[in-house]
């Protein structure tokens, strides 16, 4: 706790928390509205689809800056008894995103497709590897899977602190 | 000894003859190929396009599929067993008879396939799409196309292939469906 008696993460850890919440909220959303709507108005499917490709970046970007932070700057956030679960879970947390991110662009990338992002970077394709990009997508879906579990083991374990340890965590995220 | 100082010419004027003739018949038997099978599976003209019906693909939940193709696809195909560049696949969905809701089309470019979608307009305007590459890339043995056992039954002139999927809506079916679906 600080001299001030706010033990609350910074502002930039809390905003990269709730952006990420955000984010992958409406990640799930995109896909499942692009899964919904397809049928019928195919036009704007695919832009769900664009729009869950640049969401995605910017997952991988948020997560990326919140590891290198983390990586520089650690930080007690648990009891001490489940320091290292924690330390486990988070790194879960940062490699199913990133591994999320990552094998969905592998999976257009070895079908030939160029993502453009922003109208601005165009990332490189693969050629056309029709049994690899199909491996990426199993992974994309496992790895977004487990991530979902996670998040409800992860909010499990806030209710866990604050009624059966008497540690309230989720106020320093806040 | 006879002189043969002038067969030369007369036999090169001879095999130009016969290959014209060849090229002659072969173009006349592919053209018939064509028209049998625009006789055998009915031309569909709503489209502007020559195209036929080649395979209907029923859905558990009533909804069902036709697939239509250029004859003259067919007449490659039927040649060399692979769908060429150039070939244009489309898939109009009805969830009635009779009441066709959009229409998937797809081509193929240089090797890749694109994909476009109409409701109202015939717009058939092709452009590299995520949402449809990802989902055809289940195919990726068949080129990319689900129905293309169905393709080549038609190409062998076997006729319409109609068959029922074991899932509804946009989920593809299985594999051995497109596969034991085929006309026969």
């Amino acid at each position: 706790m600080s001299e001030s008696g706010d033990d609350r993460y910074p502002i930039s850890i809390r905003l990269a928390h709730w952006a990420t919440v955000l984010l992958v909220v409406l990640q799930a959303a995109l896909a499942l509205a692009n899964a919904l709507v397809y049928e019928f108005a195919p036009v704007t499917a695919e832009r769900l689809v664009q729009a869950h490709i640049h969401v995605g970046f910017a997952i991988v970007l948020i997560t990326l800056l919140r590891a290198g932070r983390r990586i520089r700057h650690r930080r007690q956030g648990a009891a001490e008894r489940f320091r290292y679960i924690a330390h486990i879970v988070h790194g879960a947390f940062y490699g199913l995103l990133l591994t999320a991110g990552l094998s969905g662009y592998l999976k257009l990338a070895w079908l030939g497709f160029e993502i453009e992002l922003f109208g601005v970077i165009t990332l490189p394709t693969l050629g056309l590897y029709p049994p690899a990009a199909s491996m990426a997508t199993t992974l994309h879906f496992a790895a977004t899977m487990a991530l979902f579990a996670l998040v409800v083991c992860h909010a499990a374990v806030a209710v866990f602190h604050k009624r059966w340890l008497g540690m309230p965590v989720l106020h320093r995220m806040l | 000894m006879p002189d043969r100082s002038n067969d030369k010419p007369r036999r090169v004027g001879l095999r130009t003859l016969i290959a014209f003739l060849g090229a002659a018949v072969g173009s006349v038997s592919s053209t018939n190929a064509v028209s049998d099978t625009r006789a055998a599976l009915g031309i569909v003209p709503e489209y502007g396009l020559d195209l036929v019906a080649y395979a209907t693909v029923r859905r558990i939940d009533g909804s069902y599929r036709r697939m239509l193709i250029d004859p003259k696809v067919l007449a490659r195909v039927a040649e060399t067993g692979t769908v060429p560049d150039g070939t244009r696949i489309l898939m109009e969905t009805y969830y009635s008879p009779g009441q066709r809701s959009t229409v998937f089309h797809s081509m193929k470019r240089a090797g890749r396939w694109l994909y476009g979608s109409f409701n109202q307009s015939t717009d058939l305007a092709v452009r590299s799409q995520a949402s449809c590459l990802t989902c055809h890339a289940r195919a990726a043995e068949t080129d990319f196309v689900f129905t293309l056992p169905s393709v080549k039954a038609a190409a062998e002139g076997l006729g319409t292939s109609d068959f029922q999927c074991d899932r509804g809506g946009r989920s593809p079916c299985g594999a051995e469906i497109y596969a034991e679906g085929a006309a026969r």
